[in-house]
């Protein structure tokens, strides 16, 4: 190996290492908190010790009926949204796929939806909620989740449909397929990584959206986790303990899904984000 | 369309006569409740019908919103009255002589024009870097997303955590290197505030950036380095005649995604220090909020959020005219 290639490759690690030091250390830095004894977090040394280490504070959250029900609240309502969304935005993409001709007129729409200040939604949704008594129930915040995720998620599966090849449909409809029969047999496994795309997409956009689930839950009945972390540390005091250790609860699930479907997610995330 | 052809797939044919029930197969004419049930999934009707709930949850969740909240910004509409008048375009003059509308509309500026270049130009630095080819690349590849991915909520505890005095990340740094002096709550400081939440905004979408830039990177056919490569140019004139035109389109749909992302957040600033403190941080959404949920100001908010569109739009069909001129020159 000659001196200029040791020269680059150290340079790249260098640099790596650096960028990565910048978007891992934070998550880290909580990360340790949460292993570390309550009365040490605040010492302000950079490291611990071996010897202050302890699950006590996942103990403590864990062991909190509070947390447990965020987070059950948070599954249940992150669930929902990636079903309703999946079924929603697959049968919309697969009708302007493949019939309606209103590709232009559907764009304009996913992009006027994005430009929509959504915090002027608050208000109607609100009432909406009122209106039809549904105030603090799953319901109403996975509607209003949908609605957030729906515009991106069609466009995502779009563009995957838009990808099978359109000789699979005549030859399934000349063997007997009809329109559904043909979306089920034929698209939809063909598009599958489409769907584990946006699967990933509504589940982690509803399990962290706070603002509606802010307002249209009322009690902790259907509160989710990021409104009780929001109330962690909008507090006076601030258990950093119990903060630290319910962040970490509340990224692992997004880090674990997104461990699973990394193999398709990037390059979906970016045929849906980046195609004309 | 005339009538004895079918469109299929975009393409005319009357040699396919496959809506008609008869060779629809034996079981689509056993009963007449059968046949209904294959008209509707095989007729015309079936391809509209499937983006008919799209079509309806758009309508419903987003137009009528939309509608109203244009109407109601021409009123005095309040949560704390019932009766509603039509004052015309009040709010909007109000709007020109309120300070702290013009405040918060410069602050949103300047937070969205300040995230934005620096994520597009980390992240296209991040995206060469990704780009290169050494061992255990593809691990870092990986992870690089996993900022964009974690709740807002849970990303504002971050750094808030980290910008704790005394044993927040960034202040136990500060006295490591000899520089306690600067200590403070990087949240609570006027002047350090809205950097604060430039940062997290670059922090959590610079990946972003980046990934999408490297996919286009890779796009790229190898032959046209190795030629340029022939012609003796060097890394940084091979960057800039080769890899960033092909680029260049990627990158500003990107920066279009998230000025209108940035502009339109209303998390990061409101979980993270309300607007404050003294204002330093205000920017529209947030002013929104607090016209609505504060002072029950309906009418007014809705003129705020109205503007708020048009500007956007604005911004964003410049930029879509500029792209388009780009990409044709």
């Amino acid at each position: 190996m000659t001196m200029r290639k040791i020269g680059y490759y150290s340079a790249v690690y260098i640099l790596l290492i650096l960028s990565f030091a910048f978007l891992l250390v934070p998550i880290i830095w909580v990360f340790l908190a949460s292993l570390t004894e309550p009365r040490q977090i605040t010492s302000g040394s950079l490291w611990p010790g071996l010897r202050s280490l302890t699950l006590d504070s996942y103990r403590r959250t864990l062991g909190s009926a509070d947390v447990r029900i965020h987070l059950r609240n948070s599954f249940v309502i992150a669930s929902m949204t990636t079903i309703a969304t999946l079924l929603i935005a697959t049968l919309a993409a697969y009708s302007t796929s493949r019939f309606a001709r209103i590709s232009g007129a559907s764009i304009t729409v996913v992009v006027l939806s994005q430009m929509f200040p959504y915090v002027l939604l608050m208000i109607p949704f609100y009432q909406l909620a009122l209106q039809f008594n549904a105030l603090d129930s799953y319901a109403s915040i996975v509607f209003t989740h949908v609605v957030v995720a729906l515009p991106f998620s069609f466009w995502m599966l779009k563009s995957y449909f838009d990808n099978v090849p359109r000789d699979l449909d005549e030859a399934a409809l000349i063997d007997g397929c009809n329109y559904i029969s043909l979306l089920y047999r034929v698209i939809l496994p063909c598009a599958a990584p489409g769907l584990v795309v946006v699967a990933f997409f509504a589940f982690v956009s509803s399990w962290g959206e706070y603002m509606f689930a802010s307002i249209l839950s009322q009690s902790k009945q259907t509160a989710t986790i990021t409104v009780l972390l929001q109330g962690y540390i909008s507090g006076r005091r601030i258990e950093w303990g119990l903060v630290s250790a319910s962040t970490i609860l509340s990224i692992a699930p997004t880090v674990i899904l997104f461990a699973l479907t990394q193999r398709w997610l990037v390059a979906g995330l970016m045929s849906g984000a980046v195609k004309e | 369309m005339k009538s004895g052809t079918w469109r299929i797939s975009g393409r005319e044919t009357s040699s396919l006569p496959l809506f008609n029930t008869e060779v629809m197969g034996v079981a689509a004419r056993r009963t007449r409740g059968r046949r209904f049930w294959s008209n509707l999934v095989n007729g015309p009707a079936a391809r509209y019908l499937f983006i008919l709930p799209t079509i309806l949850f758009i309508l419903i969740f987003l137009g009528y919103p939309l509608v109203q909240s244009i109407y109601i910004s021409f009123t005095d509409a309040s949560l704390l009255r019932p009766d509603v008048n039509h004052v015309g375009l009040k709010n909007y003059a109000q709007l020109l002589s309120d300070r702290l509308f013009w405040l918060s509309l410069r602050h949103s500026f300047q937070l969205t024009f300040t995230a934005v270049a620096l994520q597009a130009i980390l992240g296209l630095g991040l995206a060469v870097l990704l780009n290169q080819k050494v061992p255990g690349i593809q691990i870092f590849r990986n992870i690089a997303l996993v900022t964009w991915v974690i709740p807002i909520a849970a990303t504002v505890v971050l750094f808030s955590f980290a910008a704790t005095p005394e044993y927040g990340l960034f202040n136990v740094l500060l006295k490591q290197i000899g520089l306690g002096d600067l200590q403070r709550y990087w949240f609570g400081n006027r002047d350090t505030a809205m950097w604060m939440i430039i940062l997290m905004h670059v922090w959590r979408n610079a990946p972003f950036y980046a990934l999408a830039l490297l996919a286009a990177m890779q796009a790229i056919p190898q032959t046209l380095y190795e030629a340029a490569q022939v012609d003796g140019a060097n890394a940084w004139t091979r960057f800039w005649v080769i890899t960033f035109p092909y680029i260049r389109y990627t990158l500003g749909v990107m920066i279009v995604l998230h000025v209108i992302f940035t502009f339109n957040n209303f998390e990061f600033v409101f979980l993270s220090t309300g607007g404050g403190p003294v204002r330093a941080t205000e920017v529209l959404p947030t002013y929104i909020f607090e016209q609505s949920w504060q002072y029950y100001r309906l009418g007014y908010a809705a003129a705020i959020g109205v503007a708020m569109m048009l500007i956007l739009l604005t911004i964003t069909l410049i930029s879509v005219r500029l792209m388009e001129r780009a990409r044709r020159s």
